[in-house]
């Protein structure tokens, strides 16, 4: 990875925040909550097959050695009905996924009932000719931001990448490339590890490999209870 | 305790009176009903509006337990000048969500407040907290067996009937139109009073769900739509359980045809053989619904074109226009009324007759028989697959229930959506004498360039509507403001004036139906 890119992205991004960025927590924290003190148990949802192989191995791959994942699949009210006895039951948890957009909006409006924490919200367009990111950052969402930023440069399609900053009184960010060339699905690996492992350098040479192009619309998100 | 975490302050109010304000807050409501970091807010800026999150984020959510908070939150907010944004479930999807109509609004969610006070299964009436939803009156009827039936909107299972009534809301059984439905109201004013309406007043009084009219003014609908009151109760009629319905489907071929099934349905629902709110449902409504998504057809930008529709329609065994009723009754009752209806559909001599027995087990007519029959279901929620992006706007016209109208707006709508690249994905609920015209103006929000369009695009539907002498009866908060202005200068003043003597310090939702005292009326 080129540190001048990074830096320059990280000069991007909002001011403050790349401190925590590099110097952060490596994979082995990558399960572990907020204060460092206990494992937060992982729990990955996936809309598809395509998401899975994708944005889940992603998150695969940000685990520590002998990481424990549980993982749903699904979409709509099937997936709703799965994750609602877990955001209510009084465990600590991280949901971490990407699904289709009706799950997306059904999951957030659980969250807000159950009073969870979303570190993360992003939406996401994939087609034959780029890729779009829009993206509301929590607390902790500026590393993902970063590695996503970083993945969507070193690749050879067009992309746009927003993220919209409301909390903040920064300006909105955005990254945009214009490059024609086939999209490959990996910033959905490297976006999958980046919100797993928070804070911790994406590391491209251990990530698998994406195999079929990723297109679609997809909402990703962090939840925390 | 959680510190604030974000810079978000409501209009004209310094940071340290917010932050006496969040004190006092915490003390009333114990710190962790005052959500002031960023992780814990983002759920209540999930908007599907064109506009920027920014406009709609919150400074801080508070959630209530009782009437009593309620009653503290609004005294607080008078003190300090707080403007309080007050949602029930907060899922009032494409309407604006659970997020604050301007930005730095306080979010009031009255979700805790989730609970059944009373459902008579003689006099078929509820009364309900704001927090609770469909499905848990669903599951209330259901596990103590009681021969009742609900009404709700498509998100029924999360959405609740005091948030849908207070918005004039609709369903799809014979109490489709659920403010018609009410039936006492109690509300905390700006001032924290608590007034009841209808019977509500009277001490000892046990009418409040039965008679609305009580004496004197009846005010009920000035507190929907409106923000001169937060309602912390509600009263409303439930359909006895009948002993058969007999949802069914009639699929129209082109989309021509809207005229003529308009002509075909208004006598038989005026005369209540058809009861329930009829549906006419067009085609890319039904595809979605039945988990078609546009990008199995085309990935080319802009409107879909109509030879895919019509290839869609082929695949999916839809029609162009795809009605949707339901007869209710004894088998005596629901054979006469069946009969009507096969006769009518005769002298009409168009439209294939689809029955439960043909259609059971299949997309979308077991959700849509699901909503005529009072089951809650999530099955809508394919429309936000379509095209995908997170975009969504209802755009809602009303007209009469008469074929040229309808044929009129649905050519207008489509005309409109088409030319900005969007699609006609719409329904037309059919009332006792009107039509509201339902438009999922669906867009993908991580495209600028279609943002900007959806945006131009409700714009110009509401202007050209306008000019042809209709308006929508329900918009999202984005267009609220310029909604107002359809309705009249009058009105307007009409309904600040009543602001201003209701809630003089303009603390509740400002903004809210374009009423805010902030704006330059000369009263």
């Amino acid at each position: 990875m080129d540190p001048k890119r990074r830096f320059l992205l990280k000069g991007m991004l909002a001011s403050g925040a790349g401190s925590a960025l590099l110097g952060g927590a490596g994979l082995a924290q990558a399960a572990l909550d907020l204060d460092g003190r206990a494992p937060v148990p992982l729990v990955l949802l996936t809309a598809c097959a395509d998401v899975e192989a994708s944005f889940g191995a992603g998150v695969w791959a940000a685990l520590p050695r002998g990481g424990a994942l549980s993982v749903l699949h699904g979409e709509g009210a099937g997936l709703l009905a799965e994750v609602t006895p877990l955001l209510g039951g009084g465990r600590k948890l991280r949901l971490v996924g990407m699904v289709d957009d009706a799950t997306g909006e059904l999951l957030v409006a659980q969250a807000r009932r159950q009073g969870a924490r979303m570190r993360w919200l992003g939406l996401h367009a994939a087609d034959r000719r780029e890729s779009r990111h829009s993206v509301v950052n929590g607390q902790g969402g500026q590393s993902a931001l970063l590695a996503l930023g970083e993945q969507l440069r070193q690749s050879s399609a067009g992309f746009a990448l927003k993220s919209e900053q409301p909390f903040s009184r920064a300006r909105d960010l955005s990254l945009a490339g214009l490059q024609n060339g086939a999209l490959s699905a990996d910033w959905a690996v490297h976006l999958g590890h980046a919100l797993a492992a928070p804070g911790a350098p994406v590391d491209a040479a251990i990530l698998p490999a994406a195999g079929a192009r990723l297109q679609g619309r997809f909402v990703s998100f962090v939840i925390e209870v | 305790m959680s510190q604030q975490t974000n810079h978000v302050l409501p209009r004209d109010v310094t940071e340290s009176d917010f932050q006496a304000a969040i004190a006092r807050f915490r003390e009333l409501l114990g710190a962790e009903n005052v959500l002031v970091e960023n992780d814990q807010l983002v759920p209540y800026t999930k908007i599907m509006m064109p506009g920027d999150v920014a406009r709609n984020t919150p400074s801080a959510a508070l959630t209530a337990t009782s009437v009593e908070q309620v009653q503290g939150v609004v005294r607080i907010c008078n003190e300090y000048g707080i403007p309080v944004w007050t949602v029930s479930t907060g899922n009032n999807f494409g309407y604006g969500s659970a997020a604050p109509g301007q930005r730095g609004q306080v979010v009031l969610d009255l979700k805790k407040m989730n609970r059944i006070l009373h459902i008579d299964p003689e006099l078929c009436t509820a009364l309900v907290e704001p927090g609770v939803t469909y499905q848990q009156l669903y599951d209330y009827i259901e596990e103590n067996n009681l021969p009742l039936m609900l009404s709700f909107s498509a998100p029924s299972a999360i959405a609740g009937p005091l948030g849908n009534t207070m918005d004039r809301g609709v369903g799809y059984t014979p109490y489709g139109e659920h403010f018609l439905m009410q039936c006492g109201m109690e509300l905390v004013l700006a001032n924290g009073e608590i007034y009841r309406t209808g019977m509500g007043g009277v001490k000892g009084d046990n009418a409040w769900q039965v008679f609305k009219w009580g004496y004197g003014p009846t005010l009920d609908g000035m507190f929907t739509q409106a923000n001169y009151g937060i309602c912390t109760k509600l009263g409303f009629w439930l359909m006895p359980k009948p002993p058969v319905s007999k949802p069914f489907e009639i699929k129209f071929e082109d989309d021509t045809d809207i005229a003529d099934i308009v002509e075909f349905i208004r006598p038989l629902r005026i005369a209540q053989v058809i009861p329930n709110a009829v549906v006419i449902a067009g085609v890319i409504w039904e595809a979605a619904t039945c988990n078609t998504r546009r990008a199995q057809y085309t990935t080319e930008p802009g409107a879909t074109p109509d030879h895919i529709l019509k290839q869609i329609q082929k695949d999916k065994n839809l029609g162009a226009w795809n009605v949707y009723a339901c007869l209710y009754g004894t088998p005596e009752q629901v054979e006469v009324n069946w009969n009507i209806v096969q006769g009518a559909l005769k002298q009409l001599g168009k439209g294939r007759l689809v029955s439960a027995d043909e259609a059971a087990g299949t997309e979308p007519f077991d959700y849509r028989s699901k909503l005529m029959t009072g089951v809650p279901n999530l099955q809508e929620f394919g429309l936000y697959n379509w095209r995908g992006g997170g975009g969504s706007m209802w755009f809602a016209p009303v007209s009469q229930a008469r074929g040229s109208e309808c044929d009129k707006q649905y050519a207008l709508a489509k005309q409109i959506l088409n030319k900005h690249g969007l699609d006609y994905v719409g329904e037309f609920i059919v009332g006792w004498r009107d039509m509201h015209h339902v438009i999922d103006v669906l867009y993908d929000r991580t495209d600028d360039d279609e943002r900007a369009r959806a945006e131009a695009c409700f714009g110009e539907l509401l202007d050209e509507f306008e000019q042809r002498g209709y308006a929508v009866y329900r918009v999202n908060t984005q267009f609220q403001d310029r909604v107002a202005q359809s309705y009249g200068t009058t009105k307007r003043r009409v309904e600040h004036a009543i602001k201003r003597a209701l809630d003089p310090n303009n603390i509740l939702a400002p903004g809210k139906s374009g009423i805010d005292l902030a704006n330059d009326f000369v009263l």
